[in-house]
């Protein structure tokens, strides 16, 4: 008896030791961060002052009550929804000519992926040039076609600002979801095309019905993630526009990293991050609702 | 007999690695605790060790790094007793380093700093003023331009005692320079600068017409360039303008809700230039050093107002012209209308860290701060009476810097070094009788970072941005609005920080 107990306790005692080394990391760099931002987050955290009471939401109300909060959530949701939108049609649309087979497929799934080797702030300073009221490519080649009398500073135009940006945006972030239309276009089984041609569908109706069917999983990691992404997209922002003309193009991200380190509050900081997170947990669970998936189960065969 | 397989059921499984991680987490946060700093007063202490140099820690902003490093490794050759680190952060991140260097009780003795952080750094007493340790610092009081002198001092601090005392010597100063393209001029028929807005108005509009350039006229109105230049256009159009009431006040009332404010007008003048004339190219906003020097060199406009150490910059962008006098590039010329202009100061800032570790090392900062800012021997000793300005004066002649000694105005090397810049000496000497620090001017307060956004971004800089940009409309009553805003908003930040 006692024999079998000592073996049970070394076998966990060995279960725990194997545990730690990967886990460890995860709780100090990961859950320990998290929890201690949402403690400060009811915290008065202003690193300017050394006071740190316990405030309870005023942190919150005053993040939500705030000159920015409505205002960058709808520049938030212009842009999101704007880039969400345009990701996935492009992806698909990428996704559906590179299943075909043509001369120069290989190179052009080559090019697709490029921009995911760019770092953001490595794309956003190219894009930036391009845009350039002075030097940018942009502009000569407008100007070359003649649809422009002159160069045109177009990063102090809000709508355009915001415009340019989603195109900026959509460019880096197309490869992942054209790369995941694409296993997934590849893993259709070829009968229930057939299928469908023998009950008379078209070709709309074999996309819709079998295609867009055999997708949904894809569909909502490409949701979720794109979501997610536009929501929190701060590097593009910060390297093209600033946020600017005025506060124009300053996404919700934007001002968490205005409030920790332009205003060094930490405590409105975290409010604003913890609201951030959310409303991104609103949408996912949305999307599980919306794409009628009970659990995320992707099969590819 | 059935053989009994050993498992383990996923709940003790789970329950096992827990524990282990929790015992991991409290053992690495024991450990984390025991590593923490107590204080700025206990690190001090380990510094001073009979017949061990004496650490002094130097903070800086990266601008000009390898002049610096080489000034250090003077300082150290000359004084073996001592031993500075210098470490330094991006100018942009460089306020955000140094707060998180006092919370962090990283050790800091002296650094760089500028007028408008000092009330945010006072307050929790990080930095504390030279004069109250070292009362010879206020024998430079008679070598400082007038113009950068108000800079100097301790305003609003809590200890009463430090009020009016001077925080000790500068890194520079400079201003906010007004600058023409000659060539531009010239092609345009045009045979000297504007000295009046009204004038530079009709020259931008001949230069424009005439196809030279499509927008004569910008502005280093982006990163933290943005009130310093706005100051320029705020002084250079109503004398002594302001935009608050009372100077170095803590509370001082905003003073731009009508129609005769400087802000006003200058803001009136700034928008009709942008939008209505298309003088000025609403791209501006987006002028930060880089692009401002950029385009002045590519000869893109005609005028501009950036600081006056970025022309160096710019005419060796472009062409040169210390080679050549007669080479293009930009010439300055006096601030159109009052002439006034905005300067600022970077002083250096003595830490209460410095002045808890006692006298040694109190001594030690002095000598370096006037190493760096103040006058020395040859062995890099404090010498008002015969020392000399040696690295304020190499940071003129090597790369350019403001001068905010008067007697280095007059010394050969400075005359030679500006004259060979091209940066019109002549024009800088009575510049420099018309400055305004506009720090002055409500930026003492522990609120106006929050309010104005400061270097960074914040509530009125985007306000004020979009209506140059006639994002708010152009009329009057538009400006007026979003003046009205701006006063709700700073009363709503003031209260908050309990004023």
């Amino acid at each position: 008896m006692r024999r079998d107990r000592r073996a049970r306790l070394g076998d966990r005692g060995f279960i725990a030791a194997t545990m730690i080394p990967g886990l460890a990391p995860i709780f100090l760099f990961f859950f320990y961060p998290v929890i201690y931002a949402f403690y400060v987050s009811f915290i008065k955290y202003d690193l300017t002052r050394p006071e740190r009471n316990f405030v309870g939401l005023t942190n919150y109300y005053k993040v939500v009550t705030s000159y920015y909060f409505w205002n960058s959530w709808r520049i938030t949701a212009e842009f999101a929804i704007a880039s969400f939108v345009l990701v996935v049609v492009f992806a698909m649309l990428t996704a559906l000519t590179l299943n075909q087979a043509f001369k120069g497929q290989k190179i052009l799934q080559v090019l697709v992926l490029l921009p995911w080797a760019i770092p953001y702030v490595v794309g956003g300073s190219m894009w930036k040039w391009i845009f350039d009221a002075t030097y940018g490519l942009l502009n000569a080649v407008l100007y070359g076609l003649g649809l422009i009398p002159s160069y045109q500073p177009w990063l102090v135009d809000p709508t355009i600002a915001l415009i340019l940006l989603i195109v900026a945006y959509v460019w880096s972030e197309m490869p992942l979801p054209t790369l995941l239309f694409l296993t997934g276009l590849q893993s259709v089984p070829q009968e229930l095309y057939e299928s469908g041609l023998v009950d008379g569908l078209n070709a709309w109706q074999r996309f819709r019905k079998i295609t867009v069917t055999w997708l949904k999983p894809i569909f909502l990691i490409v949701f979720i993630w794109e979501t997610l992404l536009s929501i929190r997209q701060f590097d593009m922002v910060w390297v093209i526009t600033a946020g600017k003309p005025g506060d124009a193009t300053a996404l919700i991200s934007f001002f968490t990293w205005r409030e920790t380190f332009n205003f060094l509050d930490f405590g409105r900081a975290s409010a604003l991050c913890y609201i951030i997170v959310a409303i991104s947990i609103v949408f996912i669970y949305l999307y599980f609702r919306a794409l009628k998936m009970g659990t995320l189960e992707l099969k590819v065969r | 007999m059935s053989e009994k397989k050993e498992t383990v059921s996923r709940r003790n499984y789970m329950k096992y690695a827990g524990a282990g991680i929790v015992i991991v987490g409290a053992a690495a946060a024991g450990a984390y605790y025991g590593t923490m700093p107590k204080g700025p007063t206990e690190t001090a202490t380990k510094t001073t060790k009979t017949g061990e140099k004496l650490r002094l820690d130097f903070v800086v902003w990266t601008w000009g790094i390898e002049l610096i490093q080489d000034h250090v490794r003077m300082f150290n050759e000359a004084q073996p007793d001592y031993d500075v680190h210098l470490s330094d952060y991006s100018q942009e991140g460089y306020r955000e380093g140094i707060i998180s260097r006092f919370t962090g009780n990283t050790p800091t003795d002296l650094m760089y700093s500028s007028i408008e952080w000092q009330v945010e750094w006072q307050t929790p007493g990080w930095i504390v003023p030279t004069e109250v340790y070292i009362p010879e610092v206020r024998q430079y009081q008679s070598d400082i331009t007038p113009g950068y002198w108000p800079g100097h001092l301790v305003y609003n601090h809590q200890n009463e005692e430090y009020n009016g005392k001077m925080w000790g010597t500068s890194y520079y100063g400079d201003y906010t320079g007004f600058w023409y393209n000659p060539d531009h001029l010239k092609k345009a028929g045009i045979d000297e600068p504007p000295k009046t807005w009204e004038e530079l108005v009709e020259q931008s509009l001949k230069i424009k017409q005439k196809g030279i350039v499509d927008y004569p006229m910008c502005a280093f109105l982006s990163s933290y360039g943005f009130w310093q230049t706005l100051y320029a256009f705020i002084v250079g159009i109503t004398k002594d303008g302001k935009m608050f009431d009372k100077e170095t006040s803590i509370t001082p009332e905003p003073i731009w809700e009508s129609e005769d404010s400087a802000l006003f007008k200058a803001m009136r003048f700034l928008v009709d230039c942008i939008n209505k004339d298309k003088i000025m190219t609403p791209d501006t906003i987006r002028y930060d050093d880089p692009v401002i020097i950029s385009n002045m060199a590519s000869e893109a406009h005609t005028f501009g107002w950036l600081p006056r150490y970025d022309i160096p910059g710019v005419n060796t962008a472009g062409t040169k012209v210390w080679e050549n006098p007669n080479a293009k590039g930009v010439r300055q010329a006096l601030n159109p209308g009052t002439t006034d202009t905005s300067c600022w100061l970077r002083p250096y800032n003595m830490t209460k860290y410095n002045a808890d570790r006692g006298e040694a090392a109190i001594d030690a900062q002095w000598k370096l701060q006037c190493w760096f800012g103040g006058k020395s021997d040859d062995n890099c000793n404090p010498d008002f009476n015969n020392g000399s300005y040696r690295v304020p004066k190499r940071l003129i002649t090597d790369v350019g810097v403001g001068c905010v000694v008067e007697s280095l105005w007059q010394d050969p090397d400075v005359i030679r070094a500006y004259t060979a810049w091209n940066t019109g000496y002549d024009v800088m000497l009575e510049q420099r009788k018309h400055l305004y620090l506009q720090n002055m001017d409500g930026q003492l307060t522990p609120y106006w970072p929050k309010w104005s956004g400061g270097w960074g971004t914040g509530y009125a800089r985007a306000e004020i941005e979009a209506t140059l940009i006639g994002q708010r409309g152009t009329s009057d009553a538009d400006i007026m609005k979003v003046f009205k805003d701006l006063a709700t908003k700073y009363a709503e930040f003031k209260k908050e920080a309990g004023y």
